[in-house]
Protein backbone atom coordinates (compact mmCIF):
# COMPACT_ATOMS: atom_id res chain seq x y z
CA UNK A 1 0.00 0.00 0.00
CA UNK A 2 1.42 3.43 -0.90
CA UNK A 3 1.25 6.55 1.28
CA UNK A 4 -1.48 8.18 -0.82
CA UNK A 5 -3.75 5.18 -0.27
CA UNK A 6 -2.93 5.22 3.44
CA UNK A 7 -3.78 8.91 3.74
CA UNK A 8 -6.93 8.40 1.71
CA UNK A 9 -8.18 5.77 4.19
CA UNK A 10 -7.15 7.90 7.16
CA UNK A 11 -8.88 10.99 5.71
CA UNK A 12 -12.12 9.10 5.23
CA UNK A 13 -11.92 7.67 8.75
CA UNK A 14 -11.48 11.03 10.43
CA UNK A 15 -14.20 12.59 8.27
CA UNK A 16 -16.58 9.85 9.41
CA UNK A 17 -17.00 8.49 5.89
CA UNK A 18 -17.32 4.86 4.91
CA UNK A 19 -14.22 2.74 5.33
CA UNK A 20 -14.33 -1.01 4.89
CA UNK A 21 -13.07 -3.28 7.64
CA UNK A 22 -10.49 -4.59 5.22
CA UNK A 23 -9.14 -1.08 4.59
CA UNK A 24 -8.99 -0.35 8.29
CA UNK A 25 -7.10 -3.57 8.94
CA UNK A 26 -4.62 -2.86 6.16
CA UNK A 27 -4.03 0.64 7.53
CA UNK A 28 -3.38 -0.78 10.98
CA UNK A 29 -0.97 -3.35 9.56
CA UNK A 30 0.78 -0.69 7.51
CA UNK A 31 1.30 1.50 10.60
CA UNK A 32 2.87 -1.38 12.51
CA UNK A 33 6.40 -0.57 11.31
CA UNK A 34 8.40 2.46 12.51
CA UNK A 35 9.43 3.41 8.94
CA UNK A 36 5.82 3.61 7.83
CA UNK A 37 4.83 5.54 10.94
CA UNK A 38 7.58 8.03 10.13
CA UNK A 39 6.23 8.54 6.62
CA UNK A 40 2.69 8.85 8.00
CA UNK A 41 3.80 11.38 10.63
CA UNK A 42 5.64 13.37 8.00
CA UNK A 43 2.49 13.59 5.89
CA UNK A 44 0.25 14.65 8.79
CA UNK A 45 2.81 17.20 9.93
CA UNK A 46 2.87 18.64 6.43
CA UNK A 47 -0.89 19.06 6.66
CA UNK A 48 -0.50 20.96 9.93
CA UNK A 49 2.18 23.16 8.38
CA UNK A 50 0.00 23.82 5.35
CA UNK A 51 -2.85 24.82 7.62
CA UNK A 52 -0.64 27.27 9.53
CA UNK A 53 1.18 28.67 6.50
CA UNK A 54 -1.93 29.29 4.43
CA UNK A 55 -3.79 30.83 7.36
CA UNK A 56 -0.73 32.95 8.08
CA UNK A 57 -0.51 34.19 4.50
CA UNK A 58 -4.20 34.96 4.65
CA UNK A 59 -3.97 36.98 7.85
CA UNK A 60 -0.88 38.85 6.70
CA UNK A 61 -1.79 39.50 3.13
CA UNK A 62 -5.52 39.71 2.88
CA UNK A 63 -8.46 40.90 4.84
CA UNK A 64 -10.88 38.06 4.27
CA UNK A 65 -14.31 38.77 2.96
CA UNK A 66 -15.35 35.34 1.81
CA UNK A 67 -15.42 33.38 5.04
CA UNK A 68 -18.98 33.67 6.22
CA UNK A 69 -18.34 33.07 9.90
CA UNK A 70 -15.88 35.95 10.13
CA UNK A 71 -17.57 38.37 7.81
CA UNK A 72 -19.17 40.49 10.52
CA UNK A 73 -15.84 41.10 12.20
CA UNK A 74 -14.11 42.01 8.99
CA UNK A 75 -16.83 43.98 7.33
CA UNK A 76 -15.14 47.32 7.92
CA UNK A 77 -11.67 46.19 6.88
CA UNK A 78 -10.01 46.98 3.54
CA UNK A 79 -9.73 44.20 0.99
CA UNK A 80 -6.22 43.42 -0.09
CA UNK A 81 -4.41 40.44 -1.47
CA UNK A 82 -0.74 40.76 -2.24
CA UNK A 83 0.34 37.13 -2.28
CA UNK A 84 -1.72 36.21 -5.34
CA UNK A 85 -3.00 38.67 -7.83
CA UNK A 86 -6.83 38.96 -7.80
CA UNK A 87 -7.53 38.76 -11.56
CA UNK A 88 -11.02 37.41 -11.03
CA UNK A 89 -11.90 40.07 -8.51
CA UNK A 90 -10.67 42.80 -10.85
CA UNK A 91 -13.32 41.76 -13.33
CA UNK A 92 -16.06 43.02 -11.04
CA UNK A 93 -16.73 46.55 -9.82
CA UNK A 94 -15.68 45.56 -6.32
CA UNK A 95 -12.56 44.06 -7.81
CA UNK A 96 -11.74 47.34 -9.58
CA UNK A 97 -12.05 49.17 -6.29
CA UNK A 98 -9.69 46.67 -4.67
CA UNK A 99 -7.31 47.09 -7.57
CA UNK A 100 -7.31 50.90 -7.26
CA UNK A 101 -6.88 50.62 -3.50
CA UNK A 102 -4.05 48.15 -3.91
CA UNK A 103 -2.24 50.36 -6.41
CA UNK A 104 -2.56 53.43 -4.23
CA UNK A 105 -0.89 51.62 -1.37
CA UNK A 106 1.53 49.53 -3.35
CA UNK A 107 4.58 51.52 -2.26
CA UNK A 108 3.76 50.80 1.37
CA UNK A 109 3.18 47.15 0.75
CA UNK A 110 6.22 46.23 -1.28
CA UNK A 111 8.82 48.24 0.58
CA UNK A 112 11.27 45.42 1.38
CA UNK A 113 12.09 46.21 5.02
CA UNK A 114 8.39 46.22 5.91
CA UNK A 115 7.84 42.75 4.51
CA UNK A 116 9.87 41.05 7.17
CA UNK A 117 7.84 39.53 9.97
CA UNK A 118 9.32 40.33 13.37
CA UNK A 119 6.62 38.98 15.67
CA UNK A 120 3.52 36.86 15.70
CA UNK A 121 0.27 37.11 17.60
CA UNK A 122 0.34 34.23 20.05
CA UNK A 123 -3.08 34.80 21.55
CA UNK A 124 -5.71 37.47 21.66
CA UNK A 125 -8.97 38.50 23.23
CA UNK A 126 -11.41 40.56 21.21
CA UNK A 127 -10.34 42.12 17.94
CA UNK A 128 -7.20 44.18 18.42
CA UNK A 129 -6.20 46.09 15.29
CA UNK A 130 -3.09 46.21 13.16
CA UNK A 131 -2.38 49.49 11.37
CA UNK A 132 0.03 49.24 8.47
CA UNK A 133 0.53 52.43 6.50
CA UNK A 134 -2.95 53.83 6.05
CA UNK A 135 -4.61 50.46 6.38
CA UNK A 136 -6.13 48.99 9.49
CA UNK A 137 -7.66 45.57 10.04
CA UNK A 138 -8.52 43.20 12.91
CA UNK A 139 -5.91 40.72 14.01
CA UNK A 140 -6.41 37.00 14.03
CA UNK A 141 -4.55 34.27 15.86
CA UNK A 142 -1.09 33.79 14.32
CA UNK A 143 -1.17 37.18 12.57
CA UNK A 144 2.42 38.06 11.70
CA UNK A 145 3.62 41.57 12.51
CA UNK A 146 6.08 43.65 10.56
CA UNK A 147 8.25 46.63 11.22
CA UNK A 148 6.17 49.77 10.94
CA UNK A 149 3.02 48.15 12.34
CA UNK A 150 0.95 49.75 15.07
CA UNK A 151 -0.97 47.39 17.38
CA UNK A 152 -3.93 48.84 19.22
CA UNK A 153 -6.34 47.29 21.69
CA UNK A 154 -9.71 48.55 22.84
CA UNK A 155 -11.48 48.08 26.12
CA UNK A 156 -11.44 44.42 27.24
CA UNK A 157 -9.09 43.52 24.38
CA UNK A 158 -5.63 42.15 24.91
CA UNK A 159 -3.03 40.11 23.07
CA UNK A 160 0.26 38.32 23.43
CA UNK A 161 3.02 38.84 20.91
CA UNK A 162 5.85 36.43 20.43
CA UNK A 163 9.00 38.00 19.01
CA UNK A 164 11.28 35.85 16.88
CA UNK A 165 13.76 35.49 19.75
CA UNK A 166 11.09 34.05 22.08
CA UNK A 167 10.36 37.32 23.92
CA UNK A 168 6.73 37.36 25.01
CA UNK A 169 4.92 40.69 25.16
CA UNK A 170 1.47 41.04 26.70
CA UNK A 171 -0.37 44.12 25.45
CA UNK A 172 -3.16 45.13 27.79
CA UNK A 173 -6.52 46.75 27.10
CA UNK A 174 -6.66 50.30 25.73
CA UNK A 175 -3.04 50.23 24.61
CA UNK A 176 -1.11 51.23 21.51
CA UNK A 177 2.28 49.74 20.67
CA UNK A 178 4.40 50.61 17.64
CA UNK A 179 7.06 48.40 16.09
CA UNK A 180 9.17 51.09 14.42
CA UNK A 181 10.43 50.69 10.87
CA UNK A 182 13.98 50.53 12.19
CA UNK A 183 13.18 47.90 14.84
CA UNK A 184 15.74 45.41 13.55
CA UNK A 185 18.41 48.09 13.69
CA UNK A 186 17.61 49.72 17.02
CA UNK A 187 15.55 47.01 18.81
CA UNK A 188 13.26 49.74 20.06
CA UNK A 189 9.49 49.46 20.65
CA UNK A 190 7.23 52.44 21.35
CA UNK A 191 4.42 52.21 23.88
CA UNK A 192 2.25 55.17 22.88
CA UNK A 193 -0.12 54.51 25.73
CA UNK A 194 -1.48 51.64 27.79
CA UNK A 195 -0.05 48.62 29.53
CA UNK A 196 2.69 46.16 28.57
CA UNK A 197 4.19 43.18 30.31
CA UNK A 198 7.40 41.78 28.85
CA UNK A 199 9.14 38.50 29.40
CA UNK A 200 12.35 39.11 27.49
CA UNK A 201 14.43 36.27 26.10
CA UNK A 202 18.22 36.49 26.07
CA UNK A 203 19.21 38.61 23.09
CA UNK A 204 22.38 39.67 21.37
CA UNK A 205 21.25 43.29 21.47
CA UNK A 206 19.23 44.84 24.26
CA UNK A 207 15.54 45.45 23.63
CA UNK A 208 14.31 48.99 24.32
CA UNK A 209 10.83 50.38 24.93
CA UNK A 210 10.17 54.12 24.66
CA UNK A 211 7.42 56.02 26.49
CA UNK A 212 6.91 59.81 26.43
CA UNK A 213 9.69 60.94 28.75
CA UNK A 214 11.30 57.64 29.65
CA UNK A 215 13.03 54.90 27.65
CA UNK A 216 13.61 51.46 29.13
CA UNK A 217 16.58 49.37 28.07
CA UNK A 218 16.17 45.74 28.93
CA UNK A 219 19.15 43.92 30.30
CA UNK A 220 17.38 40.50 30.47
CA UNK A 221 14.22 40.46 32.49
CA UNK A 222 10.49 40.43 33.23
CA UNK A 223 8.82 43.77 33.75
CA UNK A 224 5.59 45.72 33.48
CA UNK A 225 5.08 49.12 31.86
CA UNK A 226 2.22 51.55 32.19
CA UNK A 227 1.85 54.70 30.13
CA UNK A 228 -1.13 57.02 30.51
CA UNK A 229 -0.23 60.24 28.68
CA UNK A 230 -3.72 61.67 29.23
CA UNK A 231 -3.00 61.89 32.96
CA UNK A 232 0.77 62.32 32.54
CA UNK A 233 1.83 59.02 34.15
CA UNK A 234 4.57 56.63 33.17
CA UNK A 235 5.60 53.68 35.30
CA UNK A 236 7.94 50.71 35.07
CA UNK A 237 7.82 47.86 37.59
CA UNK A 238 10.61 45.30 37.47
CA UNK A 239 9.96 41.68 38.44
CA UNK A 240 13.16 39.87 37.53
CA UNK A 241 16.53 40.84 36.07
CA UNK A 242 17.56 44.39 35.41
CA UNK A 243 16.41 47.32 33.31
CA UNK A 244 17.94 50.74 32.73
CA UNK A 245 15.58 53.72 32.54
CA UNK A 246 16.78 56.76 30.62
CA UNK A 247 14.71 59.85 31.34
CA UNK A 248 14.42 62.84 29.02
CA UNK A 249 16.06 65.15 31.59
CA UNK A 250 19.24 63.07 31.26
CA UNK A 251 18.68 61.12 34.47
CA UNK A 252 19.49 57.38 34.30
CA UNK A 253 18.36 54.72 36.78
CA UNK A 254 19.11 51.00 36.90
CA UNK A 255 16.22 49.13 38.50
CA UNK A 256 16.51 45.94 40.54
CA UNK A 257 13.66 43.44 41.14
CA UNK A 258 10.74 44.92 43.04
CA UNK A 259 11.63 48.51 42.20
CA UNK A 260 9.11 50.74 40.56
CA UNK A 261 9.88 54.00 38.80
CA UNK A 262 7.08 56.52 38.42
CA UNK A 263 7.02 59.80 36.53
CA UNK A 264 4.03 62.11 36.92
CA UNK A 265 3.41 65.09 34.66
CA UNK A 266 7.03 65.08 33.42
CA UNK A 267 8.16 65.71 37.02
CA UNK A 268 11.09 64.04 38.76
CA UNK A 269 11.31 60.25 38.70
CA UNK A 270 10.13 58.63 41.95
CA UNK A 271 11.79 55.31 42.77
CA UNK A 272 9.91 52.99 45.14
CA UNK A 273 10.79 49.57 46.50
CA UNK A 274 7.92 47.06 46.32
CA UNK A 275 7.72 43.29 46.55
CA UNK A 276 8.15 42.00 43.02
CA UNK A 277 5.10 40.83 41.16
CA UNK A 278 5.35 37.13 40.53
CA UNK A 279 2.60 36.20 38.18
CA UNK A 280 0.83 38.46 35.80
CA UNK A 281 -2.62 36.97 35.44
CA UNK A 282 -4.62 39.22 33.22
CA UNK A 283 -7.71 41.29 33.70
CA UNK A 284 -10.06 41.45 36.62
CA UNK A 285 -13.58 42.63 36.06
CA UNK A 286 -16.33 43.66 38.43
CA UNK A 287 -19.78 45.00 37.80
CA UNK A 288 -18.49 48.54 38.20
CA UNK A 289 -14.98 48.59 36.82
CA UNK A 290 -12.14 46.63 35.33
CA UNK A 291 -8.45 46.61 36.10
CA UNK A 292 -5.24 44.73 35.57
CA UNK A 293 -4.54 42.12 38.22
CA UNK A 294 -1.18 40.90 39.35
CA UNK A 295 -1.01 37.99 41.71
CA UNK A 296 1.81 38.03 44.19
CA UNK A 297 2.62 34.65 45.68
CA UNK A 298 6.01 35.75 47.01
CA UNK A 299 5.01 35.45 50.67
CA UNK A 300 2.71 32.46 50.24
CA UNK A 301 -0.29 34.76 50.09
CA UNK A 302 -2.64 34.95 47.21
CA UNK A 303 -2.57 38.70 47.13
CA UNK A 304 -4.22 40.63 44.36
CA UNK A 305 -2.59 43.88 43.45
CA UNK A 306 -4.51 45.97 41.07
CA UNK A 307 -3.05 48.42 38.69
CA UNK A 308 -6.22 50.26 37.88
CA UNK A 309 -6.03 52.06 34.56
CA UNK A 310 -7.75 55.10 36.03
CA UNK A 311 -6.06 55.11 39.42
CA UNK A 312 -2.45 54.33 38.72
CA UNK A 313 -0.49 53.18 40.62
CA UNK A 314 -3.02 51.94 43.17
CA UNK A 315 -1.51 48.52 43.80
CA UNK A 316 -2.41 47.98 47.44
CA UNK A 317 -6.03 49.07 47.37
CA UNK A 318 -8.60 47.56 45.13
CA UNK A 319 -10.98 50.01 43.62
CA UNK A 320 -13.98 48.00 42.56
CA UNK A 321 -16.75 50.42 43.30
CA UNK A 322 -17.43 50.93 47.00
CA UNK A 323 -17.86 47.52 48.63
CA UNK A 324 -19.23 47.65 52.18
CA UNK A 325 -17.62 45.56 54.98
CA UNK A 326 -18.61 41.94 54.68
CA UNK A 327 -19.80 42.35 51.13
CA UNK A 328 -18.41 39.86 48.65
CA UNK A 329 -16.74 40.91 45.47
CA UNK A 330 -16.91 38.60 42.49
CA UNK A 331 -13.74 38.62 40.48
CA UNK A 332 -13.32 37.13 37.08
CA UNK A 333 -9.73 36.25 36.33
CA UNK A 334 -8.72 35.84 32.74
CA UNK A 335 -5.42 34.24 31.95
CA UNK A 336 -3.71 32.76 28.99
CA UNK A 337 -4.99 32.83 25.49
CA UNK A 338 -8.45 34.32 25.46
CA UNK A 339 -10.19 32.30 28.10
CA UNK A 340 -11.41 32.61 31.63
CA UNK A 341 -9.63 30.09 33.78
CA UNK A 342 -10.74 30.88 37.26
CA UNK A 343 -13.58 32.44 39.23
CA UNK A 344 -12.99 33.57 42.75
CA UNK A 345 -15.04 35.41 45.32
CA UNK A 346 -13.15 37.42 47.90
CA UNK A 347 -14.52 39.10 51.02
CA UNK A 348 -14.43 42.89 50.95
CA UNK A 349 -13.00 42.93 54.47
CA UNK A 350 -9.97 40.89 53.42
CA UNK A 351 -6.58 42.35 54.38
CA UNK A 352 -5.97 43.34 50.82
CA UNK A 353 -9.37 44.82 50.17
CA UNK A 354 -10.28 47.96 52.03
CA UNK B 1 1.90 12.55 29.79
CA UNK B 2 5.05 14.52 30.50
CA UNK B 3 4.66 14.67 34.30
CA UNK B 4 7.54 13.95 36.66
CA UNK B 5 8.68 14.77 40.15
CA UNK B 6 10.24 18.18 40.69
CA UNK B 7 9.42 21.83 41.13
CA UNK B 8 6.28 23.10 39.40
CA UNK B 9 6.93 25.62 36.64
CA UNK B 10 5.30 29.02 36.87
CA UNK B 11 2.59 29.95 34.40
CA UNK B 12 4.92 32.24 32.43
CA UNK B 13 7.38 29.40 31.83
CA UNK B 14 4.59 26.97 30.88
CA UNK B 15 3.10 29.57 28.53
CA UNK B 16 6.42 30.07 26.83
CA UNK B 17 6.98 26.35 26.37
CA UNK B 18 3.42 25.92 25.13
CA UNK B 19 3.83 28.72 22.61
CA UNK B 20 7.17 27.38 21.45
CA UNK B 21 5.64 23.91 20.93
CA UNK B 22 2.35 25.28 19.61
CA UNK B 23 2.91 24.29 15.99
CA UNK B 24 3.74 20.70 17.00
CA UNK B 25 0.56 20.36 19.05
CA UNK B 26 -1.47 22.05 16.34
CA UNK B 27 0.11 19.77 13.72
CA UNK B 28 -0.99 16.76 15.74
CA UNK B 29 -4.53 18.14 16.03
CA UNK B 30 -4.83 19.01 12.35
CA UNK B 31 -3.51 15.53 11.53
CA UNK B 32 -6.18 13.93 13.72
CA UNK B 33 -9.07 16.15 12.75
CA UNK B 34 -8.27 17.37 9.23
CA UNK B 35 -10.01 20.62 10.18
CA UNK B 36 -7.87 23.61 11.13
CA UNK B 37 -10.64 25.57 12.83
CA UNK B 38 -11.66 22.76 15.20
CA UNK B 39 -7.97 22.09 15.78
CA UNK B 40 -7.45 25.73 16.86
CA UNK B 41 -10.42 25.50 19.24
CA UNK B 42 -9.07 22.34 20.83
CA UNK B 43 -5.62 23.89 21.06
CA UNK B 44 -7.15 26.74 23.08
CA UNK B 45 -8.93 24.27 25.36
CA UNK B 46 -5.67 22.37 25.80
CA UNK B 47 -4.00 25.59 26.96
CA UNK B 48 -6.78 26.09 29.50
CA UNK B 49 -6.28 22.59 30.87
CA UNK B 50 -2.57 23.28 31.15
CA UNK B 51 -3.17 26.53 33.05
CA UNK B 52 -5.59 24.73 35.39
CA UNK B 53 -3.08 21.93 35.97
CA UNK B 54 -0.47 24.53 36.91
CA UNK B 55 -2.90 26.17 39.35
CA UNK B 56 -3.50 22.79 40.99
CA UNK B 57 0.26 22.32 41.40
CA UNK B 58 0.50 19.47 38.91
CA UNK B 59 4.07 19.19 37.67
CA UNK B 60 4.30 19.19 33.89
CA UNK B 61 7.81 18.40 32.74
CA UNK B 62 7.31 18.04 28.99
CA UNK B 63 4.66 20.57 28.00
CA UNK B 64 4.30 19.34 24.41
CA UNK B 65 3.87 15.68 25.43
CA UNK B 66 1.40 16.63 28.18
CA UNK B 67 -0.54 18.87 25.79
CA UNK B 68 -0.66 16.19 23.11
CA UNK B 69 -2.09 13.69 25.58
CA UNK B 70 -4.69 16.21 26.72
CA UNK B 71 -5.46 17.19 23.14
CA UNK B 72 -6.09 13.52 22.31
CA UNK B 73 -8.70 13.27 25.10
CA UNK B 74 -10.35 16.45 23.87
CA UNK B 75 -10.45 15.15 20.29
CA UNK B 76 -12.03 11.89 21.51
CA UNK B 77 -14.58 13.91 23.47
CA UNK B 78 -15.28 16.01 20.36
CA UNK B 79 -15.85 12.91 18.25
CA UNK B 80 -18.10 11.35 20.89
CA UNK B 81 -20.17 14.51 21.22
CA UNK B 82 -20.74 14.56 17.46
CA UNK B 83 -21.52 10.86 17.39
CA UNK B 84 -19.04 10.43 14.55
CA UNK B 85 -15.78 8.63 14.00
CA UNK B 86 -16.99 5.82 16.28
CA UNK B 87 -14.42 3.48 14.80
CA UNK B 88 -11.64 5.81 15.84
CA UNK B 89 -12.59 6.95 19.34
CA UNK B 90 -10.96 4.16 21.30
CA UNK B 91 -9.16 2.32 18.58
CA UNK B 92 -5.77 0.72 18.32
CA UNK B 93 -5.44 2.76 15.15
CA UNK B 94 -5.51 5.99 17.14
CA UNK B 95 -2.80 4.57 19.40
CA UNK B 96 -0.65 3.92 16.33
CA UNK B 97 -1.20 7.45 15.04
CA UNK B 98 -0.23 8.75 18.49
CA UNK B 99 2.85 6.59 18.43
CA UNK B 100 3.89 8.06 15.08
CA UNK B 101 3.92 11.52 16.71
CA UNK B 102 5.69 10.35 19.86
CA UNK B 103 8.42 8.68 17.84
CA UNK B 104 9.01 11.40 15.28
CA UNK B 105 7.86 14.70 16.74
CA UNK B 106 10.87 16.98 17.07
CA UNK B 107 11.62 20.57 16.27
CA UNK B 108 14.49 19.63 13.98
CA UNK B 109 14.89 21.90 10.97
CA UNK B 110 11.37 23.22 11.32
CA UNK B 111 12.26 26.67 9.98
CA UNK B 112 14.02 25.11 6.98
CA UNK B 113 11.03 22.88 6.30
CA UNK B 114 8.72 25.89 6.44
CA UNK B 115 10.89 27.79 3.96
CA UNK B 116 10.99 24.77 1.67
CA UNK B 117 7.22 24.39 1.89
CA UNK B 118 6.73 28.08 1.06
CA UNK B 119 8.87 27.65 -2.06
CA UNK B 120 7.03 24.49 -3.07
CA UNK B 121 3.67 26.22 -2.62
CA UNK B 122 4.83 29.09 -4.81
CA UNK B 123 5.50 26.61 -7.63
CA UNK B 124 2.06 25.04 -7.55
CA UNK B 125 -0.21 25.35 -10.57
CA UNK B 126 -3.13 27.74 -9.90
CA UNK B 127 -5.81 25.03 -9.89
CA UNK B 128 -3.93 22.95 -7.37
CA UNK B 129 -3.21 25.94 -5.16
CA UNK B 130 -6.88 26.97 -5.17
CA UNK B 131 -7.85 23.53 -3.80
CA UNK B 132 -5.38 23.95 -0.95
CA UNK B 133 -6.65 27.48 -0.31
CA UNK B 134 -10.22 26.24 -0.06
CA UNK B 135 -9.32 23.54 2.42
CA UNK B 136 -6.72 25.26 4.59
CA UNK B 137 -7.10 28.99 4.03
CA UNK B 138 -10.90 29.14 3.95
CA UNK B 139 -11.30 26.09 6.18
CA UNK B 140 -14.06 24.55 4.05
CA UNK B 141 -15.27 21.04 4.73
CA UNK B 142 -14.98 18.46 1.96
CA UNK B 143 -18.75 18.57 1.56
CA UNK B 144 -18.71 22.36 1.00
CA UNK B 145 -15.81 22.03 -1.42
CA UNK B 146 -17.68 19.30 -3.25
CA UNK B 147 -20.73 21.55 -3.61
CA UNK B 148 -18.62 24.42 -4.89
CA UNK B 149 -16.67 22.34 -7.39
CA UNK B 150 -19.43 19.86 -8.32
CA UNK B 151 -17.25 16.90 -7.43
CA UNK B 152 -17.58 14.15 -4.86
CA UNK B 153 -16.04 14.65 -1.40
CA UNK B 154 -14.13 11.38 -1.76
CA UNK B 155 -12.58 12.47 -5.07
CA UNK B 156 -11.50 15.76 -3.51
CA UNK B 157 -10.07 13.96 -0.50
CA UNK B 158 -7.97 11.76 -2.77
CA UNK B 159 -6.89 14.71 -4.87
CA UNK B 160 -5.74 16.65 -1.79
CA UNK B 161 -4.00 13.60 -0.44
CA UNK B 162 -2.02 13.30 -3.69
CA UNK B 163 -1.18 17.02 -3.62
CA UNK B 164 0.14 16.74 -0.06
CA UNK B 165 2.20 13.70 -0.99
CA UNK B 166 3.74 15.66 -3.88
CA UNK B 167 4.34 18.65 -1.62
CA UNK B 168 6.06 16.36 0.89
CA UNK B 169 8.34 15.06 -1.86
CA UNK B 170 9.05 18.62 -2.98
CA UNK B 171 9.92 19.66 0.59
CA UNK B 172 12.22 16.67 1.05
CA UNK B 173 14.02 17.43 -2.20
CA UNK B 174 14.40 21.11 -1.39
CA UNK B 175 15.81 20.16 1.99
CA UNK B 176 18.44 18.19 0.07
CA UNK B 177 18.97 21.21 -2.29
CA UNK B 178 17.58 19.29 -5.26
CA UNK B 179 15.26 20.70 -7.90
CA UNK B 180 11.70 19.50 -8.04
CA UNK B 181 9.29 19.51 -10.94
CA UNK B 182 5.51 19.25 -10.64
CA UNK B 183 5.16 17.74 -14.06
Amino acid sequence: MNISKVIDIWSRLREGLVVSQEEELSLRAWLATPENRKAFHSHLLLEGELNELLKESRSSAVTPQSKEAESQHYSSAPMLKVMRFPWKAVSSLAGLLIFAFLLSHLANLIHPPLQQNVAQVASLTGFPKISRGQLEWPMTKSSPLRMGDRISTGEKEELELLLKDGTLIWVGPRSSLVIPKDFQLNHNLELEFGHLHLDVAKREQNLKVSLSTMAIEVLGTRFTLLHHPQVGKEMVHLQDGQVRASISNGDRRVLTPGQELLIENSGPAQLQQKAPYRNLKGIVESASSSAIVLIDESNNKHELRLAHPQHEPAHSTVDLGVPSPGQSISLKLIAGPNRIIHWETLPATSTHYK
Amino acid sequence: MGMTQGEPKDIAQLSLEFLQGRHRILGYLVGLLGDGNTAEDILQETWLRLARAQEKGIIVEDVVAWSRGTARHLVQHHWRSKGQQKELVNSELLDLVDLSFQENDTDNALADRRDALRQCLAQLPDKTRSLLDMKYEEGLSFNRMAERLSKSPTALMMKLSRIRTKLGECVDRRMRFEDFSWS
